[in-house]
């Protein structure tokens, strides 16, 4: 795993640069509008599907439209978006999508396109068109589809918010044929169709030469007959190459001495000719492809690794700014989302245990209005998580103290005290937990209130009867002393049969505590069971 | 780093199995009354009351008792329910069940455990039930406060009785006490040729 780290990071020294620019394309001249880009080792051209890495967890799906620069220097792409079934799930309906089906974002309205930095670009992205409409060619294969990361066959309208599978004309001023499968022609400076490349290449008639040219560039030579089973020996060959799973960037490099060992090399035809420097120059570009196209795919198979990387190497980013000791590296802040919580920074916890001890800054927060109870949360965490938990959610740094489960908390629920820095952080916080939810990720919302200490002098403590005070005055020393001794009191006075009876009414309190809490946890149950999302 | 919150988990787990919780205690105890009572049943380390910030006043405390070992832990437990055990008053025992790792309002975190929020805006699909959730939440925790203070009626009220009862009992004590004490018992038992012993009868209640 370590060395596509240093892939990556080579690769980031690589640079940018941009392709051919598109004259007249800008409204005012000081945008800049271009064909096509390298970044970070791939080129990446005008309506190119893409990954972005904009912080979800799944990185996002979309076409590029526009690749330009402003006159801030800034590269930037307009990106028309393709939508996962999971962002539309309240609108899919009756519509089932398949496991890799995307939806093309048309229609006016929010979420269609933007523009995005290039910067967020992770990868190429294949995806292919499976409709039926009649500006779409048809140019793909069973295999291309297979081999392809998504399709998609309908769109989504963001305005009327449903599906359909007519394309209308323009996605967001741009011709719908753009964004269909593209032209054989066009499919050679595309991604993946090493299908089609090998296809074109294998109808030239020096079949051999190729072979002989592309292995020479090793310093092998290969002599071979130009017959059919070459063609599928080849055919069999670029088919590997995809789907290996071999991280290093010299992929071809090291297939390439693998053909000639299938290849079954005797005759030593060599044809000669200008057909032959023809072929020779059409092979070169087609080389030229081959070693790209094989980087590309281990990009497209892997993109999960590549996105998890990118996210792990924001998240060290993140962590590292921090001082003190981080056990785990998690978290970014992302709405929708489930997201991780991560530790806060241990230094500043540090720093209030100068302060003065729990009940007076318990006390000193109650009364500038900064007490918040945080009720519904997992009983199982402890102070610090909750405090994490609140720093996450709401980036306020405070103090917060779980209250202890006594013989009457249910044990579903949990109960923290939170101390807030101020009396705004405290107002805002509950307002927010009150206009949105605040879900924990086995399905419980939190909820905020202001709290007060329970205030008042003593009450004296029920159960502990005395006898008149006059009497008091006749105990003696031993008296007071059997009194105080804390004992088991043995079944032949009075006090058993008493503590008899409150024992009994422990019993029964424990009884209707208990049946209180089941059916309270039947009702949260039910209740939870109504959530669509999938909870733990 | 990780072993070493793991251990620290592990030993946090074996302090809550070695740890007595005890409730229905007076506000009067002490740690060291705890500390000499149950010292009887083993070698008690460490006594912590758990503080009552919200609930009312007038609710009997509870600590949380490690002892040495799981064992005298369990002693206590098993002996303090088969007999009423009482600490600085009396007849209302003393309850001791074994304690919870919830409990402790310290308790260290579980290594591994991951904490993941999520939120959610008025136009998500879950944020109907989430609501609803809320306000379950909410009306169980009045339930829970109203039968919070019907437990405590309950009580006040078993206490009014047995005060009636131990009253009761008192004067007849004092009744026949003070009978013997100036001897119209003894003269009564003169009268009608009846022996009658001088000793007052055992009594723990003072």
């Amino acid at each position: 795993m370590s060395h596509i780290r240093e892939k990556h990071r080579e690769e980031k020294n690589l640079g940018f640069k941009w392709g051919t620019s598109i004259r007249g394309g800008a409204k005012n001249s000081d945008i800049m509008f271009y064909e096509s880009f390298i970044f970070k080792g791939e080129e990446y051209f005008v309506y190119d599907c893409v990954y972005f890495d904009l912080g979800q967890p799944e990185a996002s799906i979309g076409k590029l439209v526009k690749l330009f620069v402003g006159p801030d220097h800034v590269k930037k792409v307009k990106v028309v978006w393709f939508m996962r079934p999971s962002e539309i799930r309240n609108y899919l309906g009756d519509y089932e999508p398949r496991w890799n089906e995307i939806f093309l974002a048309s229609g006016h309205g929010r979420g269609v396109s933007n523009i995005n930095l290039v910067e967020s670009i992770v990868g190429k992205c294949n995806v292919v068109c499976t409709s039926n409409d009649h500006r779409n060619p048809q140019a793909y294969s069973e295999a291309d589809l297979r081999r392809a990361d998504y399709f998609f066959c309908c769109h989504f309208d963001v305005g009327e918010l449903a599906i359909s599978d007519t394309f209308p004309d323009m996605v967001d001023r741009v011709k719908v044929e753009h964004f269909f499968n593209k032209k054989t022609e066009q499919k050679l400076l595309g991604r993946i169709n090493l299908k089609s490349n090998v296809k074109r290449q294998t109808q030239r008639p020096n079949l051999s030469s190729k072979i002989k040219v592309v292995t020479k560039s090793n310093g092998v030579t290969v002599k071979d007959d130009n017959s059919g089973s070459r063609v599928s020996s080849l055919v069999k060959e670029s088919k590997v190459e995809p789907v290996s799973m071999t991280k290093q960037v010299h992929l071809p490099s090291e297939n390439i001495p693998v053909r000639p060992k299938t290849s079954n090399s005797n005759s030593s035809t060599q044809h000669s000719g200008s057909a032959q420097c023809e072929a020779r120059d059409e092979i070169d570009k087609a080389e030229v492809k081959f070693p790209k196209d094989p980087l590309t795919s281990p990009d497209e198979v892997q993109p999960y690794k590549k996105r998890k990387l990118f996210l792990d190497e924001r998240t060290n980013d993140k962590v590292h700014n921090f001082d003190g000791q981080l056990g785990h590296d998690r978290g970014i802040n992302i709405d929708n989302q489930l997201v991780q919580v991560s530790r806060v920074p241990d230094d500043d916890r540090r720093n209030w245990f100068e302060q003065q001890p729990w009940e007076q800054r318990l006390e000193r927060a109650q009364e500038s209005g900064s007490l918040v109870s945080l009720e519904n949360v997992d009983p199982s965490y402890t102070s610090e998580e909750v405090e994490d938990l609140v720093w996450h959610a709401f980036n306020e740094k405070v103090e917060a103290k779980m209250i202890e489960q006594t013989t009457f908390s249910c044990p579903c629920y949990g109960k923290a005290l939170i101390i807030f820095k101020s009396k705004e952080a405290a107002n805002s916080a509950i307002f927010q937990l009150m206009k949105r939810c605040l879900m924990l990720a086995d399905g419980r919302p939190l909820i905020a209130r202001r709290e007060s200490l329970r205030k008042g002098a003593k009450v004296g403590f029920v159960g502990h009867l005395t006898v008149d005070k006059l009497q008091l005055q006749r105990q003696t020393e031993d008296m007071k002393k059997a009194k105080s001794t804390s004992h088991a009191s043995q079944p032949n006075n009075i006090e058993f049969d008493m503590g008899m009876e409150w024992r009994l009414l422990q019993l029964q309190s424990d009884m209707w505590w208990k049946a209180l809490h089941e059916r309270q946890a039947k009702e949260i149950e039910a209740v939870r069971n109504q959530l669509k999302m999938k909870w733990q | 780093m990780e072993s070493g919150k793991q251990n620290e988990y592990a030993a946090f787990e074996e302090k809550v199995r070695r740890t007595v919780y005890l409730d229905n205690l007076s506000p009067n105890v002490t740690e060291s009354i705890v500390r000499t009572a149950l010292d009887q049943y083993g070698t008690v380390k460490s006594v912590e009351f758990i503080p009552n910030y919200l609930e009312p006043r007038n609710m009997p405390q509870c600590a949380l008792v490690e002892m040495e070992k799981g064992k005298q832990a369990k002693v206590v437990i098993s002996t303090l329910s088969e007999f009423p055990f009482m600490m600085s008053g009396m007849p209302r025992p003393v309850r001791a069940r074994a304690a919870v790792a919830e409990m402790f309002g310290d308790r260290p975190r579980k290594p591994g455990r991951q904490i993941r929020i999520c939120w959610l805006d008025t136009a998500d699909p879950d944020f109907e039930v989430a609501s609803k959730l809320k306000q379950l939440v909410k009306r169980h925790a009045t339930e829970t406060a109203v039968m919070l203070k019907h437990q405590l009626e309950k009580e006040e009220k078993l206490a009014k009785q047995q005060g009636e009862t131990l009253k009761a009992n008192y004067k007849k004590y004092e009744m026949i006490d003070s009978l013997m004490a100036d001897g119209a018992a003894r003269r009564l038992a003169r009268c009608y040729n009846l022996r009658v012993s001088d000793d007052s009868g055992p009594s723990t209640f003072h």
